[in-house]
């Protein structure tokens, strides 16, 4: 796994939950593993200089906390609706404030609708594998004691632009 | 004068968000009208007076981008202030925006940010006019 991009994925990440919903996450580099149960995900493709896709996967409570704080209502008026609205959002936040920073601030991207996937069997299967490309780097956090991970899933061509 | 403010965004929490800021920022405001796309987008502008319009760049059916394109080809609407707010990290896109007369801020925006831009491109007015 490459350290650089961790410490990356990890600074956006933080600084997009601490400016989008108030949520204060840290680095939690001793847990090795991602649980999927009570959790839900979400996955971002992007294609320009080089491709690749991030999955972003969050316990639900957090995700609950996080769609009223960005909504600015109490937990019980968050609707499902919202919940998938707040988490494909966060994720297209994070994805754009990623790219510039792995690929200098004159690259451009497109990036692809964020989609949520509910079904644990997809998110076990989307957090290991994604087709053409290589799971680079896993950033793990938690939010109080929730998890919040994020996958970074790379093409060849930006280890080749690297070299 | 208070303005009436369209606000594009696929993002209905995104939607949210902005209009909690624009209300909390203390401008004027009378109407606050939302379209999910710029097509959407468009239509609004065929029908309501506006004096700003806040929108996103990626969304479906119609981008932010082509948007205002279309903004610039009618002379009824080419001269509307347009702030794009958008996770949209690369300087060339920016740029290329900016040269359309748009502004431009980066999610995840404060909202010191919205009201600087906002008071920037709308001359209020006082009380008196």
């Amino acid at each position: 796994m490459n350290k650089d991009i961790t410490d990356i994925l990890l600074e956006v990440t933080e600084t997009t939950l601490k400016q989008l919903a108030f949520l204060f996450c840290s680095p939690e580099p001793e847990r090795n593993k991602t649980s999927v149960d009570m959790s839900i995900g979400a996955l971002i493709h992007f294609s320009g200089q080089f491709n690749g896709a991030i999955v972003l996967v969050l316990s639900m409570p957090i995700l609950i906390e996080l769609t009223g704080n960005m909504l600015g209502i109490e937990e019980d008026e968050v609707t499902v609706t919202h919940q998938y609205d707040a988490l494909k959002e966060t994720l297209n936040v994070i994805c754009g404030n990623l790219l510039p920073f792995m690929a200098g601030e004159k690259e451009m991207f497109h990036i692809s609708s964020p989609e949520v996937i509910i079904n644990m069997d997809e998110l076990k299967k989307a957090i290991t594998h994604i087709n053409g490309l290589s799971l680079i780097s896993i950033a793990r956090m938690h939010i109080e004691t929730e998890q919040c991970d994020l996958f970074l899933f790379l093409d060849d061509n930006y280890l080749k632009e690297k070299e | 004068m208070p303005i009436n403010v369209l606000v594009v965004d696929d993002s209905l929490v995104m939607r949210s968000m902005i209009i909690k800021t624009i209300k909390m920022c203390g401008l004027p405001i009378n109407e606050i009208h939302q379209a999910d796309n710029g097509a959407n987008g468009l239509k609004i502008l065929d029908d309501n007076w506006i004096d700003l319009v806040i929108v996103d760049i990626n969304m479906p059916v119609m981008s932010g981008e082509e948007m205002i394109d279309h903004m610039k080809q009618n002379p009824e609407i080419k001269e509307i202030p347009v702030i794009i707010i958008s996770t949209e990290g690369s300087s060339t896109r920016i740029e290329r925006l900016k040269n359309k007369g748009a502004k431009f801020i980066r999610k995840p925006f404060t909202p010191e940010s919205i009201r600087d831009t906002v008071n920037s491109l709308i001359a209020l007015g006082d009380s008196n006019e």
